[in-house]
């Protein structure tokens, strides 16, 4: 076992994780409200994302937008992370060899880096001299990864399910 | 399974468009000089794909077994929350003007919000029953 896997499998095995994992109200009720945050944390950022891209909002200057939305993203990180993390803990073990779970965190990790990169670079030209009309074309770039990511983090998340337990 | 992750993207959209509304009208603030009408009128589009997305991925995953779901008493339960979440949404829209600072206003408008919620958690159930 590597130590990565062996740190999941102690994860998985303490008290906590274990009644976690079998309980019957509370383990499906942080996983309710995880699956409903999407709407939270996908659908601002997607919001911005098809701003950036012109096809909505597009008599409104981007700062506005993104400004606006920008806190309820971060609302949906918290609440996806404050459920997210006893979700992990509880089937760490087995989170470990789910190739779902892996993509799902290949893709969050990679959108994070798509952000990061376009509020470094792009974005802060965009403020300057794009608020209004067409945004140039590497930021419609950043945006449609960034929508064809998250749709992918949504799609893997589910697929988690399907690979359990094999 | 393709139904199901369907349905969920449906749900960022829908959800997300949503919760977006609520909470602008809620916090009042940080609208940034764009009215709430303006905010929900740019929405609209997300709004109209995502219940579109709900709505289609729904119907076929019932259509596909409908027996499944018939029996099964959180669908039954979801259906009914979601004709009153439908109904107060339709009742909050005919009386909200541009401010929400009446009671009645906001108090359907948390009641409606909370009606979706459910709907959010019975669907959910579905798949544990």
């Amino acid at each position: 076992m590597t130590s990565l896997q062996s740190l999941c499998q102690v994860l998985y095995d303490t008290k906590a994780s274990t009644a976690l994992r079998e309980s019957e109200v509370v383990f499906p009720l942080i996983e309710t409200v995880h699956v409903l945050a999407i709407s939270l944390i996908a659908g601002t950022i997607l919001t911005v994302d098809l701003r950036v891209g012109g096809l909505i909002f597009r008599d409104q200057p981007l700062a506005r937008i993104t400004r606006t939305l920008l806190p309820y993203t971060w609302y949906g990180f918290a609440l996806m992370v404050i459920t997210g993390v006893p979700l992990f803990a509880a089937e760490a073990a087995k989170l470990y060899a789910n190739p779902a779970f892996r993509a799902k965190l290949l893709l969050l990790a990679l959108a994070g880096l798509n952000a990061l990169l376009f509020h470094r670079t792009v974005y802060r030209r965009l403020l300057e001299r794009h608020q209004y009309g067409t945004a140039p074309f590497m930021a419609q770039v950043f945006a449609a990864a960034s929508a064809v990511l998250w749709s992918g983090i949504i799609v893997a998340g589910r697929l988690i399910a399907v690979f359990h337990g094999h | 399974m393709a139904l199901e992750a369907v349905h969920l993207l449906g749900l960022a959209l829908l959800g997300g468009a949503a919760c977006i509304t609520a909470l602008a009208a809620l916090r009042r603030t940080g609208l940034r000089g764009m009215s709430l009408a303006a905010l929900a009128q740019g929405l609209r589009p997300l709004f109209a794909i995502g219940l579109l997305l709900m709505v289609a991925s729904g119907a076929l995953m019932v259509l596909a077994m409908p027996f499944k779901y018939y029996l099964n008493i959180a669908f039954r339960l979801k259906m009914l929350l979601l004709v009153g979440a439908i109904a107060a949404t339709a009742w909050l829209l005919r009386i909200a003007r541009n401010t929400w600072s009446t009671f009645p206003q906001r108090s359907l408008a948390l009641f409606a919000m909370l009606l979706w919620l459910s709907v959010g958690f019975s669907g959910r159930l579905i798949g544990f029953l």
